[in-house]
């Protein structure tokens, strides 16, 4: 703090010195010997241009006769300087000084805020870490594995990386932990024990979703352990997103056996589990629900087939429902009911391939 | 424990403090017992910019050391950041950005004491008045409202990190020289200002405050070029130029400083214009806080925006009114004081130039109003628009073919009187060569319907006039012969500049002209060992590689492009993903033609077919591109070249030293 302030000091000192130089190194000109400078430098300049032929003698006259009015004008303007008794340019010192440094205590600054650099802080975490690394958040001790990734011992040893794989995704650097965990595989790929850990890096990095890389990952741990639980446990998520419920079921029953009764995940694999029960339940009501419009929309067609728009809702709805018998015996009867119009046949199967009536934002 | 963050924000009061001192002491001086005593605010300026200038440094120490503990780096910088893009950062937020603006702004008040030792005492000290005025309000928006040097108790782990579309060289160095360009005439308001409050606006005045116009425009030009450019291969839509309203609002200022650079110069020549000329260096200011007010505002939605709360725009509005305010209003007062200058004829130099000024006005009247009326128009009736390329295009276009066209004709003609037949006649042979190159480019680069040949030739005999009638007017300085070389390195670097600026914008006008009518471009889905075809060449994509930048990694094609069987070129534009921000940015690739760009930009790879990606590959076939960066260059060239004219050097050390003498 003391630091702080003496070198406020300074720096107000450091620029009221520069004002007072300044005003030292430039007295003032006398502004009548001033403007004859400059008369006499312009005249000079006209000459030297009426002489060249820019310009012509009329302009040339004309320009000196300006620069004489000049010359009169500052004449009568000129008055005597004024200088500043030392007192008042002391005072006037002191108050810009005390002013600026009144305003950055009491109002603007927060003096008792050291600085914070980033090289600082890894030196203090490195040390904190020595002495005990659990005391450090994943971030900061992050931050010192990726500093220390480069020494020599670090930099081809397998397990080195997978630590930093683990403690990265702890902070939450999914992107950083899917390559330190990709170069400890690159590094070892016989003995490599983290391709879960890898699949799911690269679930996170992918937003959420097992995409084709944290597949093979996945498939790979399960082929070195087939209970593994957390390959097993994301492998339920995807189905579980796509609707293959059973799959996700028995994907999640996997899991929750591979585990230790106490194991807090078992907690996420039974909210997965009952999330698997109320898709599932939710998907048949659903399919019940299309199933009763399906039928009543098949009772209009019979009624009156000559709606085109109705066929092809009614083709997309087999295509949603999954049901191609279905779907092929509607085809058929619309094939029928237009088998002297062609072109319009054609139509509503390209139709129904997109969204179609009133699932179609775009209108018909 | 070190504290170079709270020195920098001690230094940032001291700055504003100085600055309040520095409008003191030349209002105090205004009063007859104190009358001298605003010499002191010369060593003030000094001291106000040196002492922002150590804020900024400190500021650029705090990315440089990724000191998170400051609220502004923790938002826009990473310690994975390359050192460039750590200081570039300083400038890449809207509170960095504003103290780039004061330091510039305080700097230039400085330059007046440092190179206006020739200036009387009254003109000068007046200006630092209201150089000090401008600088006390913006030092103090950015203390008050958008400190640089904020600070947060506890720094977090890591920062945020800059958008990666602002990660590139010409964006680094973009904001500092548009700065210069948009704060130079700030200097020039002043000047205007205190010559308005002096009662002694002539020729001498328009001779002192040319060079910071001049100064001001380069800067400007070579801003927007930057800008343009970076907008060009960065953004990967292939233009460069959008009218976009952030665009728009540095491209104003910059209208306006190029019709008040030549009204400068019919003041500086025939005494004429005066009421004219000081308008528009209020105006030109006016734009370039208009500038300020918009990108920060949160009115625009933009790549260029800084996304700032509005109660921030309303400061800033509120500055723009003060000042613009008290600039017009003493206009408005002292005009009828004016005494009308230099006669001259109808058809004259001084008259030709009038009709340019007015012309750019005209132009830089429909920039304002597209700019503007989308923005009144959600705000008064909620109702969203935007106004486009058409718009300008039919309006901005006309507007500045008409001013190019009397250009050739304007430099031929002599002061107070000139004889328009004998011009004319005198640039048959420049406009025989425009009607045929134009007339060849028609041909070779042709297109369907007879409107669009009809503007492509106008546009194209546009830029081609403005070339030959300009080295027409060399050639006639010059001649041919052994004389010829002794007299182009006798001419003027006045002289030379502005035949320089003028070809040069006769090249851009060429490059936009020919890009805009014909360049073509196609989409298509890619997968490895797929061929497309386009403007005669063709370009397969060979294969993709993975590249680990220095923050970021990428997934690039590699793309063969062949003309009649010949390999022009290897395109490996990429896909770079940035962790520290999670986000993708696409790098296009560019083939160098001599003229022309083949432009390939990758986007991410879709749903596989056959096992293999597909990926959505946007190729432009743009010709003639490169002039459109070249031509500004020039232009830019042309106006550092005028500085360095002996008759517009700003006062130097050997002047003053020849003043002390005479004195």
């Amino acid at each position: 703090m003391i630091g702080l302030v003496l070198t406020c000091v300074v720096i107000a000192a450091a620029l009221i010195a520069i004002v007072g130089l300044w005003h030292r190194r430039a007295p003032a000109i006398d502004a009548l010997a001033l403007a004859k400078a400059q008369y006499e430098g312009f005249v000079v300049d006209v000459e030297r241009r009426e002489g060249r032929g820019d310009i012509d003698a009329e302009l040339a006259n004309e320009e000196r006769v300006e620069a004489a009015r000049a010359l009169l004008k500052a004449e009568a303007a000129a008055t005597p300087a004024y200088s500043l008794k030392p007192a008042h340019a002391a005072i006037g010192a002191f108050a810009v000084a005390g002013i600026s440094f009144a305003l950055y205590a009491l109002y603007i600054g927060h003096p008792e805020l050291g600085d914070q650099p980033y090289e600082t802080r890894v030196v203090q975490w490195t040390d904190a870490a020595r002495r005990n690394i659990d005391s450090l958040p994943p971030e900061a001790l992050s931050a010192v594995l990726h500093r220390r990734a480069s020494e020599p011992d670090n930099v081809k040893n397998p397990d080195f990386w997978l630590f930093l794989g683990k403690v990265d995704m702890m902070a939450g650097r999914y992107y950083e932990a899917a390559k330190a965990f990709d170069t400890s595989m690159k590094l070892s790929p016989k003995t490599f024990t983290g391709w879960s850990d890898l699949g799911e890096a690269l679930y996170f990095v992918a937003g959420g979703s097992v995409g084709p890389d944290s597949q093979k990952a996945f498939d790979l741990a399960l082929a070195q352990d087939p209970k593994d639980a957390r390959a097993h446990y994301y492998l339920g998520r995807r189905d579980l997103d796509q609707g293959r419920y059973d799959s996700a079921r028995a994907h999640f029953v996997t899991a929750k056996a591979a585990l230790a009764v106490d194991d807090i995940r078992q907690n996420a694999i039974a909210e997965q589990l009952a999330a698997v029960e109320t898709a599932q339940s939710g998907e048949a009501a659903a399919r019940t629900r299309i199933a009763g419009m399906v039928a009543a929309l098949e009772a209009q067609l019979t009624e009156q087939p000559d709606n085109a728009d109705g066929w092809a809702r009614l083709l997309r709805s087999y295509d949603v429902m999954g049901d191609a018998a279905g779907k092929a015996r509607v085809l058929k009867e619309m094939q029928a009911h237009y088998r002297d119009r062609p072109q319009v046949a054609a139509d509503i199967v390209q139709k129904s391939k997109g969204a179609v009536g009133a699932e179609n934002t775009g209108g018909q | 424990m070190t504290f170079l963050n709270e020195i920098g924000v001690f230094a940032l009061v001291c700055a504003f403090v100085l600055s309040v001192a520095q409008v003191a002491l030349v209002a105090a001086g205004q009063w007859k017992r104190l009358s001298g005593i605003e010499r002191y605010s010369e060593g003030v300026s000094l001291a106000a910019a040196l002492s922002l200038i150590l804020s900024f440094a400190i500021l650029i120490a705090a990315f440089v050391r990724s000191d998170f503990s400051v609220v502004n780096v923790y938002e826009h910088s990473h310690t994975d950041k390359p050192l460039l893009y750590k200081i570039s950062g300083a400038w890449g937020s809207h509170e960095g950005s504003m103290l780039l603006w004061c330091v510039i702004m305080l700097s230039f008040g400085a330059l007046i004491t440092l190179l206006g030792r020739g200036l009387p005492d009254s003109l000068k000290h007046k200006a630092l008045g209201i150089q000090g005025l401008l600088g006390a309000a913006f030092v103090g928006f950015t203390l008050f409202s958008s400190n640089p040097l904020g600070r947060l108790a506890e720094a977090p782990l890591q920062g945020r990190s800059l958008n990666p579309a602002l990660q590139d060289p010409a964006l680094a160095f973009h904001p500092p020289m548009l700065y210069l360009g948009y704060v130079g005439l700030s200097v020039v308001f002043s000047f205007a200002v205190a010559a308005l409050i002096e009662g002694r606006l002539d020729r001498a005045w328009a001779r002192w405050v040319r060079p910071w116009v001049l100064a001001a425009w380069v800067c400007l030009t070579i801003g927007i070029t930057l800008g343009a450019y970076w907008a060009y291969y960065e953004l990967g839509w292939g233009g460069w130029w959008a009218w976009d309203p952030v665009e728009n609002a540095s491209f104003m200022p910059w209208l306006a400083a190029t019709a008040l650079l030549h009204s400068a110069i019919v003041m500086e020549k025939r005494d004429a214009l005066k009421a004219w000329t000081v308008f528009l260096a209020i105006l030109a200011f006016t734009f370039s806080m208009m500038g300020a007010f918009l990108v920060r505002s949160g009115l625009l939605t933009s790549v260029h925006a800084f996304a700032v709360d509005p109660q921030r725009g309303i400061l800033l509005l509120t500055i723009l009114f003060v000042t613009a305010g008290l600039g017009f209003a003493l206009f408005a007062l002292r005009v009828p004081e004016l005494k009308p200058g230099g006669l001259f004829a109808a058809v004259s130099r001084e008259a030709s130039l009038v009709l340019n000024n007015l012309l750019l006005s005209a132009a830089l009247l429909s920039v304002f109003l597209g700019t503007l009326y989308p923005l009144l128009m959600q705000a008064l009736v909620d109702k969203a628009m935007s106004v486009g390329g058409p718009y300008y295009l039919a309006v901005f276009g006309p507007i500045m073919l008409a001013a190019i066209a009397i250009i050739p004709i304007s430099q031929l003609m002599s002061w107070k009187r000139s004889d328009l037949k004998g011009v004319v006649q005198r640039l048959g042979l420049a406009f025989g060569v425009a009607c045929l190159s134009a007339a060849i480019g028609s041909l070779f680069y042709g297109g369907a319907g007879v409107w669009k040949q009809v503007t492509f030739f106008v546009g194209l005999l546009a830029g081609f006039w403005l070339i030959w009638g300009s080295l027409r007017l060399l050639m006639e300085r010059v001649g041919f012969g052994a004389a010829a070389w002794r007299k182009f390195t006798a001419l003027p670097l006045a002289t030379h500049g502005m035949i320089l600026a003028h070809v040069g914008l006769g090249i851009f006008v060429l490059g936009a002209v020919v890009e805009g009518h014909s360049r073509i471009s196609i989409q298509q889905g890619m997968q490895v060992g797929d061929t497309v075809r386009l403007a005669g060449y063709e370009m397969t994509f060979t294969g993709t590689y993975r590249q680990d930048g220095a923050n970021y990694d990428a997934q690039g094609g590699i793309f063969v492009i062949e003309k009649n069987g010949r390999q022009v070129c290897e395109a490996r534009p990429q896909r770079r993903f940035y962790p520290a921000s999670g986000s993708m940015q696409s790098k296009v690739w560019l083939c160098f033609e001599p003229l022309n760009d083949l432009y390939v930009v990758l986007s991410q790879p879709q749903e596989s077919v056959g096992g293999k990606p597909v990926w959505q590959v946007r190729w432009f076939y743009n010709p003639w591109v490169r002039l459109i960066f070249l031509g500004p260059v020039l232009m830019a060239l042309g106006g550092v070249l005028s500085l360095f004219d002996r008759r517009l050097r700003l006062g130097v050390a050997t002047k003053a030293r020849k003043l002390k003498e005479a004195v």
